[in-house]
C-alpha cells in the first residue's frame, strides 16, 4: 500500500460512498468529518516506507507511480496535508448544523483526494491539472439547486472560468523553466517563465483583478460550500506558490520576487478595504474581506522570512475557523429572512442571537479583530511589517478597520428591530428541544474554541512555524 | 509525418479559425456543438503531425465525450431556447425561418468586426519572436494563439454558461495544441482529457440550473 493511494484514492471512493448516503445528511456528515479528520492525523503521525507494528508490519511507501507520474509524500507537504484534512473536517461537520446542498460533502470528499493529488504530483507544476479538476467539481457545490434567478449561476461560472485560465499559466511555465534549464545561457525562457507565473498565481489566488468571483459567490453560492473553496482550495493554492519559491531557488530568493508580492499585496489590502466600504450586504461584504485577507497574507509571504511564512499560514488556517462561524450563522439568517443584505436581515438579531453572533464574530476573527481567533496572527503579521514595510503595515489596518465598519453596521442593523417586529419578540420564541440544546452546545463549544485561540494562539502558531520551516529555500 | 497528413495542416488551421471564429458570433447551442465537435477534429489533425496516434485518439474521444455531455444537457432545456417561441410554417419567409430556427446575438456586425481583430492580433503575434513559444513549429503557435485569443473574446462576450463553457473549452483546446507539443506524455493527456470532461458536466451543470432558474422567474 502506497500513502498517496490512501491520501487520494480513499477520498475519491468516499465521495461516491458518501453521495449515496446523501438522503441520510447527518450520518453523511459525520462520516466526512471523521474520515477527514483521521486522514489528518494520519498525515501528521502516519510512519512512511517503516513497518508499522500496529498494522503486522505493514510498510506504507511514501510514494507511487502512475501513469508514469510519481506521486509522493514528501515532509514539506505532510503538514500542508494535515491543514487541508483538519479544516475540511471542521467544515463537514458543520453540515450538521445547516443544509449544505446535494452535492457539498461529496463533493468537498472528492475534492479532498484532489488537492492531495496537487500536492503529491511530481514535478508539481502538474498540480495546477489536479487544482483545476477540484475547481470544476467545486462547481457543482458552489451553486444553490434553489436558485430562484438565472444569475445565481453567474459566480460559479466566474470561478471556473478565472480557475481555467490559470492553468495553462502554470503548465506552461514549468515547461519554459525546464527549457530555461537545458539552455543556461538563454534568457528569454526565463524571463517568459516568470511572466507567466506572475499571471498564473493572480488568476489562481483571485488577485485583482482577476477577484471579480469572490464578492459574487461570497453572495449567491451556499455559506458552506463558499467557506469550503475560500479556506481549503486556497490553502492549496498558497501552498503551491510557496513550493514554487522554495523549489527554484532562483525564484526564491529573488528580491524582486518578494517586492512585487508585497506591492500585489497592499493592492489587493487596499482595493478590499475600498470596496467593502460600503457594502451593505453580509455575503458581498465576505468576499472583500477576502480580498483583504488575500493581500495580507501576500504580504506576509512578501516579507521573505520563515516569520512571514508562518503568520501566512496561520492567517490562512484561522481563516478557515472564522468562515465556518459565518458560514453557519449565515446560512441560518438566510434561511430566515430570505437573503443576506442588511436590510432584509433588520432585527434578527433578538430573534435568533447565536447565528448573528455565528456571522459578527466569524467576520471580526477574520479581520483579526483583538481577543478573537484571527488576532495573534494578524497581530504577529502587524509587527512584521512595521518592521520592514511601515506603509504596508499602515494599509492592512486600515483594511482591518474598513471591515470591522462594515461588521459594525451589519450589527446595527440585525439589532435594530423593524416597528412591526417590537411586539412579536417574546411571542416567537422557541420552544425547548433536544435539537435545539444540541445546536446551543455546538455553538458554545465553536465559540469557546474561537476565543480560546484568540488567548492561547501557540495551539496554532507553533505548527505553523513548523510548516514555514519546511521551506528551506524560502526568503531573500 | 505521412505526406498526406502534412497536406491537411492549412485547411486544419483555417477550419480551427472558422470554427472558433463561428462560436463567437453564433449564440446558438445546436450550431455551437457541430463546431465545437469540428474544432476537437481539426485540433486532432494538427496534433497528430507531432504526436503518437495513441494521443490523438484520446483527445477525439475526450472531445466527443465532452460535445455529447453538453448536447444531452441542451436537449433537456430545449437548447437554451424559450419553449413557447414557435418555429413559422412553411408561410413564413426563408430568412425569418432560419432566424427563427437558429439564434444569433444581438450586435452581430460588432461580434464579427471583433473576431477580425482579434484574429488579426493573435496571427500577429504569433508570428513574433518574443511571443512564440520555441521548439514547436509555427503553425502549432498560430493555432494555439487563434484559439486562445478568439475564446477569450468570447469568454469576455458572454454570462451565459452554456456559451461560456463553448469558450472555455475552446481556450483548452488551442492550450492542448500548444501543450501537446510540449508534454506528450500519456499521463498529461489523460488529464487534460479529464479536465475537458469535469468541466464539460460543470458547464453542463450551471446552464441547466440556469435554464431552470429562467423558465421559474417566467412563469412567475
Amino acid at each position: 500500500m502506497s500513502a498517496p493511494v490512501l491520501f487520494v484514492g480513499l477520498p475519491v471512493f468516499a465521495a461516491l460512498i458518501i453521495y449515496l448516503f446523501r438522503r441520510s445528511p447527518r450520518l453523511s456528515a459525520v462520516l466526512a468529518a471523521a474520515l477527514s479528520l483521521l486522514l489528518a492525523i494520519c498525515a501528521r503521525t502516519l510512519l512512511l516506507d517503516e513497518p508499522i507494528n500496529l498494522l503486522g508490519g505493514l510498510i506504507i511507501r511514501s510514494s507511487s507511480v502512475i501513469l508514469g507520474r510519481t506521486f509522493a509524500v514528501e515532509p514539506i507537504n505532510r503538514l500542508g496535508l494535515v491543514f487541508i484534512f483538519a479544516q475540511a473536517a471542521g467544515l463537514f461537520l458543520s453540515a450538521l448544523l445547516v443544509q449544505p446542498g446535494r452535492f457539498y460533502l461529496s463533493g468537498g470528499m472528492a475534492i479532498l483526494g484532489l488537492l492531495a493529488a496537487a500536492l503529491f504530483v511530481q514535478p508539481f507544476l502538474f498540480a495546477a491539472l489536479f487544482l483545476e479538476l477540484a475547481a470544476a467539481l467545486a462547481v457543482f457545490m458552489l451553486v444553490s439547486e434553489s436558485g430562484e434567478t438565472p444569475q445565481a449561476t453567474r459566480g460559479a461560472l466566474r470561478f471556473l472560468v478565472c480557475m481555467t485560465l490559470g492553468l495553462p499559466l502554470i503548465l506552461v511555465t514549468g515547461w519554459l523553466l525546464e527549457a530555461g534549464a537545458a539552455s543556461p545561457g538563454d534568457e528569454s525562457f526565463t524571463l517568459q517563465a516568470v511572466v507567466l507565473l506572475n499571471l498564473g498565481f493572480a488568476v489562481l489566488l483571485a488577485v485583482l483583478p482577476f477577484h471579480s468571483w469572490l464578492p459574487i459567490v461570497a453572495e449567491q453560492a451556499p455559506p458552506l460550500a463558499t467557506a469550503f473553496v475560500l479556506t481549503v482550495m486556497q490553502f492549496a493554492s498558497v501552498f503551491l506558490l510557496l513550493t514554487f519559491l522554495n523549489a527554484y531557488e532562483w525564484l526564491g530568493q529573488n528580491p524582486a520576487v518578494y517586492r512585487a508580492l508585497t506591492l500585489v499585496g497592499g493592492a489587493m489590502v487596499f482595493a478590499g478595504a475600498l470596496f467593502a466600504f460600503g457594502q451593505r450586504n453580509f455575503g458581498r461584504s465576505l468576499g472583500y474581506a477576502i480580498m483583504v485577507d488575500i493581500g495580507a497574507i501576500l504580504l506576509a509571504v512578501g516579507l521573505g522570512t520563515q516569520a512571514g511564512v508562518a503568520a501566512a499560514l496561520a492567517a490562512l488556517v484561522l481563516r478557515g475557523l472564522a468562515l465556518i462561524f459565518w458560514a453557519v450563522g449565515l446560512t441560518h439568517l438566510r434561511r430566515v429572512a430570505g437573503g443576506d443584505d442588511f436590510d432584509s436581515l433588520r432585527g434578527l438579531g433578538r430573534r435568533h442571537p447565536l447565528a448573528v453572533a455565528g456571522v459578527i464574530l466569524g467576520f471580526l476573527s477574520l479581520v483579526g479583530f483583538p481577543s478573537t481567533a484571527g488576532f495573534p496572527a494578524r497581530w504577529s503579521l502587524l509587527i512584521l511589517l512595521a518592521q520592514i514595510h511601515p506603509t504596508a503595515a499602515i494599509l492592512l489596518w486600515l483594511g482591518m478597520v474598513s471591515i470591522s465598519l462594515v461588521c459594525a453596521r451589519g450589527l446595527m442593523a440585525l439589532l435594530t428591530p423593524m416597528e412591526s417586529q417590537t411586539e412579536t419578540v417574546n411571542a416567537e420564541a422557541p420552544a425547548f428541544s433536544l435539537k435545539r440544546l444540541a445546536s446551543l452546545s455546538v455553538y458554545g463549544l465553536s465559540l469557546a474554541l474561537l476565543f480560546s485561540l484568540g488567548f492561547f494562539p501557540q495551539w496554532l502558531l507553533q505548527p505553523a512555524a513548523q510548516a514555514a520551516s519546511t521551506f528551506l529555500h524560502l526568503g531573500q | 509525418m505521412s505526406a498526406s497528413l502534412s497536406s491537411l495542416v492549412t485547411p486544419a488551421l483555417i477550419g480551427l479559425l472558422i470554427t472558433a471564429a463561428f462560436l463567437v458570433i453564433v449564440n446558438d447551442w445546436r450550431l455551437g456543438f457541430v463546431a465545437l465537435a469540428a474544432q476537437y477534429l481539426l485540433a486532432a489533425v494538427l496534433i497528430a503531425q507531432i504526436a503518437v496516434w495513441q494521443v490523438v485518439v484520446v483527445k477525439i474521444l475526450a472531445g466527443l465525450l465532452s460535445v455529447g455531455i453538453l448536447y444531452l444537457t441542451g436537449a433537456e432545456v430545449h437548447f437554451g431556447r424559450k419553449v413557447e417561441q414557435p418555429i413559422p410554417e412553411g408561410l413564413a419567409p426563408a430568412a425569418t425561418r432560419f432566424s427563427a430556427l437558429f439564434e444569433f446575438p444581438t450586435g452581430l456586425p460588432f461580434r464579427v468586426l471583433a473576431v477580425l481583430m482579434v484574429s488579426l492580433a493573435a496571427w500577429n503575434i504569433a508570428t513574433q519572436s518574443h511571443f512564440v513559444l520555441q521548439g514547436i513549429p509555427s503553425w502549432l503557435n498560430v493555432a494555439g494563439y487563434l484559439l486562445i485569443a478568439l475564446s477569450l473574446l468570447n469568454l469576455g462576450l458572454t454570462e451565459e454558461p452554456m456559451n461560456a463553457g463553448l469558450g472555455l473549452l475552446t481556450l483548452l483546446t488551442g492550450f492542448g495544441i500548444f501543450y501537446t507539443a510540449v508534454e506528450p506524455s500519456l499521463a498529461v493527456v489523460a488529464l487534460l482529457a479529464a479536465v475537458d470532461f469535469v468541466i464539460a458536466l460543470a458547464v453542463g451543470y450551471l446552464a441547466y440550473l440556469h435554464y431552470a432558474a429562467a423558465e421559474k422567474e417566467a412563469s412567475r
